[in-house]
């Protein structure tokens, strides 16, 4: 790993400022792409048609970047076959063809120590118990990873003594979560799961025992879309779990399965944070070129992690804004942003669907 | 107007009756019949609202009286020799659901050789398609239309294999327009036996551009020229399938380079004049099938012109390739001579917009391909203008029993 991705990784994970991390991004994301393009030839046809005339970046915005819909339809790699460590699938939210993430032992530690970096800044060094909305045998097969399970198991090493707190039929487990709480009522504990999980299988049963764990930090992610026929937003979400539990530190976290562990997320103060070895630019959709602050547009995720495959900067399907750079009161440098919604999927119809292939008897 | 909505436990007394006596009081181009084509067409051109849609002028344009004279010399003078053309009976129409306006050309088409017609309506109705079927419903309304009210029977329904098998088993004519899926659904399900079916299936369409022509033009005439292929290529986000989806350049290489990067400067002029924008899902989608068709096939270089147009540079031995998104996007490929490309003509070729042709040479393309592929052959503007030609039928005699007198 070249110096600049090394000072950038162990240095505290908001501690640049925009301009100092930017240099160091630059050249880290720099020597990505080279490296990528020499060692995938599927990443340098792709420059060689989209950014014929590229040969070196001289900003961050310049660094080439693909839609993240390429990971479903091929494979990307710039490792041999043999170092193949794990491989990530993704189902995706918008399509049942999922993304395939192939990783080697580097790059899923680098993943691993990233997302240690980012959560340890939240909750601290000592491993707290953790409380998982999610199914005990949710963890199956190891070697074909879901990104969920991926998600839940790198959570997994930032507490201790975890309870699943779903049956087999996602149901909540009344009892084994109140005696689990009874055993932790006087420290903090970590509430993991994924947004629509919480809200749907543990915020709503648990209406009838208020003051649970007031004490508790709940982190989730994975997004709203489950969630858009009930119209919840992260406001509600939030004065929700204020409300019936008395919780007040609930932090959302942004990713993507193509970029584990570089993940983005929120402060108190309800922005979205980019950690040093991380990167967004929003785009704005007539020109593509970088949108100034408070101007919604694309979001573009840069990350300096993915070494084995070309996924260091990607287009995703998503619209963002960028809040502020440098200046959140919550004290972390950097970019500052929101998620405000996915772009709509319109699709096309073709001559074909008089009938669509589900109405044939 | 006799909009019906059907289902299956419930028979539909009106569209029995309509089935059991069909009206059989129009004769092929009936005055009353081009009366009501020409009203609707000026009640298109005078709502403020539809004349603003491209679709409904189009629509009103095609309506008008001396297009509608056109088709009816044409096609007297096809059957004057002691031939009398007269209805077939009712025509059952199952239109697309891409191309809104589609129902309408079915439905005249018939109606102007004096047939009755039961026409299934989409499901999903467009704001275009609302608006026709506004203007439509008023004026059939109308007490002097009375006739043609009568005659055109609108039916709704959910997918039903048993509607459809039961008006099918009843009609003269079944109309089918849709992909090859929905054909193929619709096709098992049986006609009465001497009943007729016209299919259009899935098809492809594109341009071939002489070059050499091309650079001969004056500016003005070359941005004339751009401006028709607007609507040829743009029109329902280039998904009909009219729709030109690859220009196929014909010259020396030089001249192709050059004629070609003028045609597309003239294209995004025309894009910017009119102010049109896609969607940014559209160009999303687009940018994620470019993406993928780059990394997919051999492409020699892709062009982005905004977001409006991608150009895609392919060489030749891919021009078979017919997997197409839509929403801007060219396919281009080069040749010396058209004739370099007809291996790569298909059978569900459609439509090719022509430009810098002699009739002669356009006639020895027909001749040299024999049948292959390729149904009409229109000038830049007309790729989408829908003609009693259609995929290889001349549907005015297709619709009309031909009785000859001897």
């Amino acid at each position: 790993m070249i110096a600049s991705a090394k000072e950038l990784l162990n240095a505290r994970p908001y501690c640049f400022s925009q301009k100092d991390k930017g240099l160091l991004l630059l050249d880290a994301l720099q020597f990505l792409t080279e490296q990528h393009r020499s060692k995938c030839l599927l990443y340098d046809q792709l420059l060689s048609l989209f950014y014929p005339d590229f040969t070196k970046a001289a900003a961050l915005a310049e660094i080439p970047h693909f839609p993240v819909s390429l990971f479903k339809t091929h494979e990307w790699l710039s490792i041999p076959r043999e170092e193949i460590f794990k491989l990530l699938m993704s189902s995706g939210t918008t399509s049942s063809i999922p993304s395939k993430i192939y990783l080697d032992r580097e790059t899923a530690a680098l993943q691993t120590q990233a997302l240690a970096k980012i959560m340890m800044s939240f909750l601290g060094h000592q491993r707290l118990p953790m409380l998982l909305v999610e199914q005990e045998n949710f963890l199956k097969d190891p070697k074909r990873f879901s990104a969920r399970a991926a998600g839940v198991l790198g959570m997994l090493s930032f507490g201790r003594d975890p309870l699943y707190a779903l049956d087999a039929n996602l149901e909540l487990k009344h009892q084994a979560v109140l005696d689990w709480a009874e055993k932790y009522k006087h420290t903090p504990v970590l509430i993991f799961g994924f947004t629509f999980m919480l809200w749907k299988f543990f915020l709503k049963k648990m209406e009838k025992f208020p003051d649970f764990l007031n004490q508790a930090i709940v982190i989730h992610t994975g997004g709203w879309k489950k969630l858009l026929d009930e119209s919840v937003d992260n406001e509600q979400f939030k004065r929700k779990f204020r409300d019936v539990l008395g919780i007040e530190r609930v932090h959302n976290f942004y990713g993507m399965a193509e970029q584990v562990g570089s993940v983005f997320m929120e402060c108190e103060k309800g922005l979205l944070h980019c950690p040093n070895f991380a990167e967004i630019i929003i785009r704005d959709p007539q020109t593509w070129q970088e949108a100034p602050t408070g101007v919604p547009g694309v979001l573009q995720t840069l990350s300096i992690l993915p070494g084995s495959y070309p996924g260091h900067s990607l287009l995703t399907e998503d619209l963002g804004r960028v809040e502020g750079i440098d200046s959140c009161p919550c004290g972390r440098n950097g970019k500052a942003f929101q998620v405000i919604g996915r772009i709509p999927k319109v699709e096309l119809r073709g001559c074909s669907d008089t009938f669509s292939p589900g109405d044939a008897e | 107007m006799n909009v019906w909505r059907l289902s299956e436990n419930e028979t539909c007394l009106a569209v029995e009756s309509f089935l059991n006596d069909p009206p059989r009081d129009l004769q092929p181009f009936d005055p009353l019949i081009l009366a009501f084509c020409e009203a609707f067409s000026n009640r298109i051109f005078q709502d403020p609202k539809a004349c603003k849609l491209p679709e409904l002028a189009a629509l009103a344009f095609w309506l008008r009286k001396s297009h509608l004279n056109e088709l009816q010399n044409q096609s007297q003078s096809r059957s004057a020799s002691g031939i009398v053309l007269v209805p077939r009976g009712v025509v059952f129409h199952i239109p697309p659901a891409n191309v809104d306006p589609m129902f309408v050309y079915s439905w005249i088409i018939s109606l102007l050789m004096g047939n009755a017609s039961i026409i299934r309506l989409p499901s999903n109705q467009s704001p275009v398609f609302k608006s026709i079927f506004e203007l439509l419903s008023l004026l059939l309304s109308q007490p002097e239309f009375k006739a043609i009210n009568a005659a055109a029977c609108f039916v709704e329904y959910d997918h039903s294999t048993q509607i459809t098998a039961l008006i099918s088993s009843r009609v003269d004519v079944r109309m089918i327009w849709g992909g090859d899926e929905t054909v193929r659904l619709i096709r098992s399900i049986p006609l009465r036996c001497d009943a007729k079916e016209l299919v259009f299936v899935d098809r492809y369409s594109y341009a071939v551009i002489n070059a050499e022509a091309w650079l001969r033009e004056p500016p003005s005439k070359q941005a004339q020229i751009a401006s028709r292929f607007f609507a040829d290529i743009c029109s329902f986000r280039q998904s009909a399938c009219s729709s030109v989806k690859m220009l196929v350049w014909v010259g020396a290489e030089q001249d192709v380079a050059e004629a070609s990067q003028e045609f597309y400067m003239a294209f995004m002029g025309e894009v910017q004049r009119r102010g049109f924008q896609l969607e940014l899902s559209d160009i999303i989608q687009k940018r994620n099938f470019v993406y993928d068709l780059a990394l997919s096939i051999p492409v020699v270089k892709v062009d982005e012109f905004g977001n409006e147009l991608t150009v895609v540079h392919i060489p030749l031995e891919q021009a078979g390739h017919r997997e197409h998104c839509g929403r801007g996007m060219l396919l281009h490929v080069s040749v010396r001579e058209f004739e370099h490309f007809f291996p790569y003509v298909q059978r569900k070729d459609q439509t090719l917009v022509q430009y810098g042709f002699s009739d002669e040479q356009l006639r020895s393309f027909v001749r040299a391909l024999n049948g292959k592929g390729i149904l009409r052959i229109v000038k830049p503007g007309e790729a989408l203008l829908f003609g009693p030609y259609w995929d290889g039928y001349y549907l005015m005699e297709e619709l009309s029993l031909c009785i000859p007198l001897r």
